[in-house]
């Protein structure tokens, strides 16, 4: 029997949840018919809101709103520090990492937690879509997400109650949906421009095989830029502009201005600005934002050529282009693409959607649904331990299909050493500093003997989500040795599994408030029609018996709905229900005893004529 | 994965105890099989050990076994399955990635088919007298772009590497013609096989001196510009 696997797009700015049925898929839209979520949390005193009214919120200055947390996931305190001038809400240091303080509830939120509660709200869409419950799950990340920021993200869905099956790369989903496999077989180059973070892929599609050759990317480089370069360029021209440009709200203020003006500007040749408060009136030509806006695109072509390095061909050898990511739609940007590769440009499917369907072509997949299709992924950076100089040595390239593994024999170098240490790492540089810590691992448990008479043979394992595991085996015993990880920018285990349980017992609370509103919402319905019926109603038709009993009831509810126990105020409007029931059987006898003899007789809800 | 390397007997399913008609499938439960860890590359993608084959038909085989053992399609089977798919797949890249490169494919070729095999592979030993011709050749090379004939340096160290590179390619199909005719074990399988060794590793240098290169003229460049 196979399962429904949905697929996620946790975007930096929106996101998206897609299912595949039968060969179509479908981008599920909330109540009100909306596909995108914005990626935005809200913490007030109302409670937590996510989406559309968390991103109402942005100016409450009584809310934490929190945005753009993807850039925060799976890295250090000091990893994001560049980042914060760019956010509006707190973010404090907790052992190294960075979390978001919630003072109301006297707590600090963790990236991936922030991610678990927008994941929830796709999944709570998905669900009533769909009217099954929804667990199995694939979620998108860039492809040059490190091993710690695709940790975060898995975290982040089983946070929210997910079985993450499989993290995708964006391009290579976004290549699934464009429905290659079926005869277009070739080298196609994906170019995947989005807010801020620019990722490109060339993968070889051959019967429904779709091998990625190479992959690189610029992790600070998206349409934001376009919008700041805008800015500085008209600060510049603003007498005062640079005391300006150090306040935030007028950068953000003009950065809402710059993007509304590059939008316009895919249709128009120009557009008019004026900002009042700051004086400020200028015109925006379409050649001046390209030229503003060149550098920025000439840059994206530096990654592009290092992937046609590592794979080892040249432009001439690529059959089609890809593009993705809202940044594309600019159109100097497909200018520059189609003059740099000079062959057919693949635009149709929605930027905005195109990596959440094809996250549910991947999900159809693993769902055993379909066996034509499969995904050969790589390892976006190379994989090493620090050894003596503390340079790095590597163990797996880049670029390796995944998944994959690399053995090392370890040994001891001091006698009855009983424990030895490996520090992993991911990076492109010679100095072991240089690169991104992964985690220390200490192989424990090593019987004392002479200096290098241990041998410890240690897998190092990425597998097909590109997440790293490491085992020892003890080659004398045969038997698999200790080890004990220390995440250098993460979770550990034990605090995701902590945090898990906590997300359950706070969906257990959710449930319960939820239980009452509702409770109370159908008590105070029944309430209004019962004390009608009993202000209206003569004795004949309600005894003075009956409705000292109903009384009684309506008293007994109102004490319910006094106090906090849903199941309480359910309960006694059941009961309420109960002893209303002869009564409102006489009225229905009554009323259509007298429609047939042509006569009306006055219903509990009706006013005295 | 420590549970792979005790499988009790190899000719047998793991699963349904059955005997084994071929090495990945149990044709009987339909449950892949897990590979040893003594199996060469070319047994794992099913080709015969050879210095020379077919990418295009290697492609197809890498192909066909990852349909068969990739991760994405056991993802909702049980663990020890997962287990073996996780195993079998990277295994199975590992062997494709060395065998798709012809002189990784002949590295590894030597090393197997040598008759102390150790998996860290052999050390090589170049002649002195080679040794000293490739730090005369680095010298000139760096000169060259040291005084603004970086396209010049390139262009010769390119012809070279170009060079070698064929008298590689050579070496490996007349030792496969070698091997057809005669059982190896003669003199000359035994000094054709020096020289690929010796030629292999000439190449590794002029790699490796091609990458300085490549940094140093970047570094000229910079100071220029």
């Amino acid at each position: 029997m196979s399962r429904t696997v949905v697929g996620i797009d946790l975007g930096t700015t929106n996101s998206l949840i897609a299912v595949m049925k039968e060969s179509r898929i479908d981008v599920i839209p909330d109540s009100e018919g909306r596909r995108l979520l914005p990626s935005v949390v809200a913490l007030s005193g109302d409670g937590v809101q996510v989406g559309f009214p968390a991103r109402a919120r942005l100016n409450d200055p009584d809310t934490v709103v929190v945005y753009s947390a993807k850039r925060l996931m799976g890295r250090s305190f000091v990893e994001i520090s560049g980042e914060l001038p760019y956010l509006a809400y707190p973010v404090e240091e907790v052992r190294g990492l960075p979390m978001i303080p919630d003072r109301l509830r006297s707590r600090h939120l963790s990236p991936p937690e922030i991610g678990a509660l927008v994941l929830s709200e796709l999944k709570k869409r998905a669900e009533i879509h769909l009217n099954a419950p929804v667990t199995d799950a694939v979620i998108t990340v860039p492809a040059y997400f490190n091993d710690a920021q695709r940790q975060a993200t898995k975290d982040a869905g089983e946070m929210a109650g997910l079985n993450v099956l499989r993290i995708v790369n964006e391009p290579t989903a976004a290549a699934l949906a464009y429905g290659f496999g079926s005869g277009k077989d070739g080298l196609f180059a994906i170019y995947d421009l989005g807010g801020g973070t620019f990722d490109f892929s060339l993968l070889d599609i051959r019967k429904g095989i779709f091998e990625v050759r190479a992959t690189s990317g610029d992790t600070h480089l998206g349409g934001d830029d376009f919008d700041q370069a805008i800015v500085s360029d008209w600060l510049s021209g603003i007498s005062g502009g640079n005391d300006l440009s150090r306040r935030t709200e007028v950068r953000d203020f003009l950065r809402k201005e710059a993007e509304k003006a590059k939008i316009a500007l895919t249709e128009a040749k120009e557009i008019r600005v004026s900002v009042p408060a700051l004086g400020f009136e200028t015109v925006l030509t379409r050649d001046r934002m390209n030229a503003l806006v060149e550098p920025l695109v000439q840059r994206t072509l530096v990654p592009v050529a290092r992937a046609l390095d590592d794979a080892g061909v040249s432009v001439s050898d690529i059959d089609g282009v890809i593009l993705v990511g809202g940044a594309t739609r600019l159109l100097r940007v497909k200018e520059a693409v189609q003059g740099f590769f000079g062959k057919p440009v693949y635009d149709q499917v929605d930027p905005d959607l195109v990596v959440a369907e094809g996250a549910a072509v991947q999900g159809n997949i693993l769902s055993g649904e379909r066996k034509d299709l499969l995904l050969l992924d790589v390892t976006p950076l190379s994989l090493g331990i620090e050894t003596m100089g503390n340079v790095m040595s590597p163990l797996i390239p880049r670029n390796t299909t995944i998944p994959t593994q690399s053995k090392e024999m370890f040994t001891t170098f001091q006698d009855g050493q009983t424990r030895v240490d490996i520090h992993v790492l991911q990076g492109e540089r010679e100095l072991a500093k240089d690169n991104r810590s992964l985690a220390r691992f200490s192989m424990t448990e090593i019987d004392p003997m002479p200096a290098g008479a241990a041998r410890v043979e240690v897998t190092f394992m990425i597998d097909a989500n590109g997440i790293l595991d490491v085992r020892a085996v003890d080659q004398r015993t045969g038997k698999s040795q200790g080890i004990l990880v220390h995440p250098s920018y993460g979770l550990t285990r034990e605090d995701v599994r902590a945090l898990i349980k906590e997300s359950f017992d706070h969906a257990k609370e959710d449930f319960e408030t939820r239980l009452l509103i509702d409770a109370k919402t159908e008590a105070q319905t029944v309430l209004n029609a019962t004390r009608r019926a009993l202000d209206r109603l003569d004795d004949d038709i309600l005894p003075a018996g009956e409705r000292l009993e109903i009384r009684t009831q309506v008293t007994a509810l109102e004490n319910a709905m006094g106090g906090s126990d849903g199941r309480r105020v359910r309960e006694e409007t059941q009961k309420l229900d109960q002893v209303t029931r002869p009564l409102a059987e006489r009225l229905m006898n009554l009323s259509v005893h007298e429609a047939l003899s042509g006569k009306k007789v006055k219903g509990p809800g009706e006013k005295d004529a | 994965m420590s549970n792979l390397t005790s499988h009790s007997d190899p000719s047998l399913c793991w699963n349904c105890r059955g005997s084994l008609s071929e090495a990945d499938l149990c044709t009987s439960c339909v449950k892949i099989q897990p590979i040893g860890p003594e199996t060469d590359f070319f047994s794992i993608l099913g080709i015969p050990v050879r210095l020379t084959l077919d990418t295009g038909i290697l492609t197809e085989r890498f192909h066909e076994k990852s349909r068969l053992f990739h991760p994405d399609y056991h993802r909702l089977e049980d663990t020890r399955e997962q287990d073996i798919s996780l195993n079998n797949a990277s295994l199975l890249n590992q062997a494709f990635k060395t065998l798709k490169d012809p002189f990784d494919r002949a590295l590894y070729f030597l090393d197997l088919t040598s008759r102390h095999h150790s998996p860290q592979g052999q050390r090589v030993v170049l002649p002195p007298s080679l040794l000293m011709e490739i730090m005369e050749f680095k010298e000139t090379l760096e000169e060259q772009v040291d005084s603004g004939q970086s396209e010049k340096a390139s262009k010769t160290l390119a012809a070279r590497i170009r060079d070698v590179e064929a008298a590689i390619l050579g070496r490996m199909e007349s030792l496969d013609n070698l091997a057809s005719v005669d059982k190896s074990g003669n003199e000359e399988t035994k000094r054709s096989r020096e020289d690929l060794t010796r030629d292999l590793e000439y190449r590794k240098y002029l790699k490796s001196l091609e990458r300085d290169l490549k940094t140093r003229i970047q570094a000229v460049a910079s100071r220029v510009g």
